[in-house]
């Protein structure tokens, strides 16, 4: 029984990961092509547009982040083995 | 040539930032420590802490360069930025579940999660001053 639940957790783990990092790089990915399109259209905005990226990059990561600290919880202190 | 340019630029209130995700984790150890003691103090200590340093690095890396000129190099360091904090978040998780681990892990992961959301109030943290 509690190999089946290692088995799973560390399935749970890698998904958790996995996806996080998946869904933070293709925000990043699209983040990253509309900073330079807007950078090309109007140079002077530059440094608003760093700004707003700063902004919308730290919100973008913090719910995968989240998903890295459970998943490691789950991996280090695996609350449902006893 | 770019350096001096850069420098001239007006930076951003990154540190305001900073410094209200630091208030945000000392009111909640402050919390732990006024609810449960020394132990679940130090949970909420160390959940803030890997919230706030890899934030830090992101912040210093991702507003290395500034200006027109240096467009490219802004997107690289922001990717770098990113990843550095990503790779940081794992190592300092792994290093508090290994060395340290959490006694109260709500409170870990509540400072973890207060300190992240700070993000939420970055439009009203960063805006530029006006000068009307």
């Amino acid at each position: 029984m509690e190999a089946q639940i290692l088995g799973m957790t560390a399935i749970a783990v890698s998904l958790l990961i996995g996806l996080g990092a998946l869904g933070t790089a293709i925000g990043f990915g699209i983040l990253g092509g509309k900073f330079l399109e807007g950078a090309a259209r109007q140079p002077e905005m530059i440094p608003m547009l760093q700004v707003k990226m700063f902004i919308v990059a730290g919100l973008l990561d913090a719910v995968s982040m989240i998903g890295v600290g459970i998943a490691l919880f789950f991996t280090f202190a695996n609350p449902f083995v006893g | 040539m770019g350096k001096p340019l850069a420098a001239k630029l007006k930076r951003p209130r990154i540190l305001r930032l900073l410094l209200a995700q630091f208030v945000v984790v000392c009111a909640v150890t402050g919390l732990g420590a006024y609810t449960g003691g020394l132990a679940v103090a130090v949970s909420a200590l160390l959940g803030g802490g890997v919230a706030l340093l890899p934030n830090a690095y992101f912040a210093w890396r991702a507003f290395r360069y500034q200006g027109a000129q240096h467009t490219r190099n802004i997107i690289k360091s922001f990717y770098r930025a990113e990843a550095g904090k990503f790779g940081l978040t794992v190592v300092l998780f792994t290093l508090v579940f290994v060395i340290v681990p959490p006694s109260n892990p709500a409170f870990f992961f509540g400072a973890y999660v207060a300190t992240l959301f700070v993000h939420w109030l970055g439009p009203w943290l960063l805006q530029r001053p006006s000068h009307t």
